[in-house]
């Protein structure tokens, strides 16, 4: 007991810390988001204008928006890391590590750096339009009306293009993940199904992918959290196009001034996460690894 | 039908030879073990016949169907692990049909040869229990169902008990012996466990650094073993240095730890000093009297059904001997001076080839 008491001195810095960098912006939110906003006073109080406001078929839209753009960048993340990952089990360490660096490295940038990157390759004026320009496949396609005189292939300021650009992003979230996983799995008991008679097909439906969704569960559940709070990459890329939940909330506050919706929406945005770690919880618990 | 033969097989590791030139018939039905020290290619050989090692040279067969190049899934062959590699997400009873599913079985069939899986192996009752919940060897004997299930052509097990208490390793061997007898099943055994090998199997292949030293009866091996290598592998041994005094006809007289022993003569003897290999338990320990040998107890270890002696015998060699523990037997204490008692035909002369050819 004794000892046990000395670490919780220990740990005091940490609470410290904790109570003033995430408890306590979090309650000022909680307040804030129950105040009133009327001819840009706000006044403390028990209101639900902002969460009444965040029903409104326009909100609503742009958070089934923000739901839906964060499920197409987990999937595709998924997709995209699951082979990364089984390749990182296969090679030999050195090039398991060069694979791994490769996935880290967009850790390694800022964000906006990364996203105008893309610009450069998708834009209008980017490698890939100037090379369907080149071998005229765009003259084919503006003759048949598919795209507009003045465009190229709309490679970014959509959807298509927030979505890469994130996934380009989060892709380690997904890749880390499964691939702890997938090492945790003794190499034997593949072999022993190989061994029953298992296809390649047979062999990664029933016992590979049973055996990683852990990993799979909490890669999506990072993915898709982070997802729902994208901002940066939309705005770059998604040119006025794509709105998230986000977006609006800074809309809110850097130009009206408006804190109890912004407050309230960030608690609709925080609810909305905390019943994605609920659900991911009850899945972890329903496989049974 | 399912006689496995190994012709000329090799494998290498870049330059470590794991397992040279192998050439092994395992005839139908019957039980032979892999023994040797550690790193001497068991598992190697093993894997390439499951399919999954590659042999660097030379072909396998099964019957007379050539598998060296036949996808793991498709050999029809049983393995079972030391580590069981039970499917974690999966009851016992869907850890049994695994293969059957695979094989797309008809629901019906899978149930009927599930239940007799179960009952071979006596696990009845414990179908819907995930790997967790069952004890090492119970999950030992669903990894055992799992292959029998699919009345496989040879039966592979590699150091299937080393994970279990020495009560229920006993248990299981006597258990495995008999099912595998009942099933007339094929079946190389890996261990490097000496009483495993000559409690269970009908012949024993010792290999040391990937060669093969001797395939035998246990009883061959034990009596007649190769070289010095197996004599020292198998059991206790006394290892000695003899001198060939006198020869007539078939026999040669000997000495060896002071004591002349007239011998039969060995048809590949052709030292004048060759070296003996006298098994412990075929010495006894007599009152010193008369003209034999003498030696002197230096000491003395009760086991309870058995006790090992330490002796020195006159000409400054140390031997051990074990004797029963019964009434009949002189019994010395240590400091004792004994007369050995060396039956003539407990005397093996070891032939003189170099113990493991190494690469
Ligand atoms: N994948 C591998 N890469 C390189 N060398 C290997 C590999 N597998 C085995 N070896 C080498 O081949 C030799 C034989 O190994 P093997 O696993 O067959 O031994 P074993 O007889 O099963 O030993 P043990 O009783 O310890 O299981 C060893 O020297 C080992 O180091
Ligand atoms: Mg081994």
């Amino acid at each position: 007991m004794k000892a046990n008491k000395r670490s919780m001195t220990l740990l005091l810095p940490a609470l410290v810390l904790y109570l003033i960098t995430f408890t306590a912006p979090l309650v000022v939110l909680l307040v804030l988001s129950f105040g009133r906003f009327d001819k840009s006073i706000t006044t403390l109080g028990f209101h639900l204008d902002g969460y009444i406001k965040f029903f409104e078929p326009t909100y609503l839209r742009v958070f089934f928006d923000t739901f839906f753009i964060s499920v197409y960048i987990t999937f595709f993340c998924l997709i995209l890391s699951f082979p990364v990952a089984i390749l990182m089990r296969r090679v030999q360490p050195f090039m398991k590590n060069i694979i791994l660096f490769c996935v880290i490295s967009p850790l390694l940038t800022s964000i906006i750096v990364r996203n105008s990157a893309w610009m450069l390759v998708l834009g209008n004026q980017g490698i890939i339009n100037q090379f369907a320009d080149y071998i005229g496949l765009n003259d084919v396609l503006r003759d048949m009306g598919l795209i507009s005189r003045f465009a190229g292939l709309p490679l970014m300021n959509n959807v298509f293009g927030v979505v890469l650009g994130t996934v380009h992003v989060y892709l380690p979230f997904m890749v880390l993940p499964i691939y702890a996983s997938l090492s945790a799995i003794n190499p034997s008991i593949e072999e022993s199904a190989r061994n029953l008679g298992a296809s390649s097909m047979q062999l990664f439906r029933n016992i590979t992918w049973p055996l990683s969704l852990p990993g799979v569960i909490a890669g999506c559940t990072l993915v898709f959290i982070l997802s729902m709070g994208l901002y940066v990459t939309p705005v770059i890329m998604g040119g006025n196009k794509v709105v998230t939940i986000p977006m609006i909330i800074t809309g809110l506050v850097r130009d009206r001034y408006n804190w109890p919706t912004a407050s309230a929406f960030s608690v609709m945005l925080l609810i909305t996460i905390l019943f994605t770690v609920y659900v991911s919880r009850l899945l972890q618990r329903s496989v049974k690894v | 039908m399912s006689k496995l033969t190994f012709e000329n097989v090799s494998r290498y590791y870049g330059e470590t030879c794991a397992v040279a030139d192998l050439n092994l018939t395992v005839s139908d039905g019957e039980f032979l073990t892999l023994l040797g020290p550690s790193g001497c290619g068991k598992t190697t050989s093993l894997r390439m016949v499951s399919g999954f090692v590659e042999p660097t040279s030379g072909r396998i067969f099964i019957g007379d169907a050539d598998i060296t190049n036949v996808l793991p899934e498709k050999r029809s062959i049983g393995l079972v692990f030391q580590n069981y590699a039970l499917f974690p997400h999966m009851t016992v009873g869907e850890n049994v049909t695994f293969g059957l599913k695979m094989a797309k079985v008809g629901k019906a069939e899978q149930e009927t040869r599930l239940k007799e899986a179960l009952k071979l192996v006596q696990l009845e009752g414990l179908v819907d229990r995930m790997p967790r919940e069952l004890s090492g060897g119970q999950q030992q004997r669903v990894a055992l169902a799992r292959s029998l299930i699919l009345r496989p052509n040879v039966l592979l097990l590699d150091e299937p008990f080393g994970a279990l208490d020495k009560q229920l390793r006993d248990y299981m061997r006597a258990e495995l012996r008999a099912l595998q007898i009942e099933l007339g099943i094929t079946t190389i055994f890996v261990t490097h466990d000496q009483d495993e090998a000559m409690s269970m199997s009908d012949r024993i292949c010792i290999m040391n650094h990937g060669h093969v030293n001797q395939i035998g009866t246990p009883e061959e091996v034990y009596r007649t073993p190769a070289n010095k290598f197996i004599a020292e592998f198998m059991g206790q041994s006394n290892i000695l240095p003899a001198n060939i005094v006198g020869s007539g006809g078939k026999m040669v007289t000997i000495r060896v730890a002071g004591a002349t022993l007239e011998i039969d003569a060995p048809s590949y003897m052709d030292s004048e000093q060759p070296e003996v290999l006298i098994r412990p338990e075929r010495i006894s320990l007599q009152p010193p009297k008369g003209t034999g040998a003498k030696a002197k107890v230096i000491d003395k270890q009760y086991f309870g059904s058995l006790i090992e002696y330490a002796v020195e015998s006159q000409d400054g060699t140390t031997l051990s001997v074990t004797a029963a523990t019964n009434n009949s037997n002189h019994e010395p204490s240590e400091g004792d001076m004994v007369m050995l008692d060396i039956d003539a035909s407990a005397v093996f002369v070891l032939p003189q080839r170099e113990a493991s050819h190494r690469p």
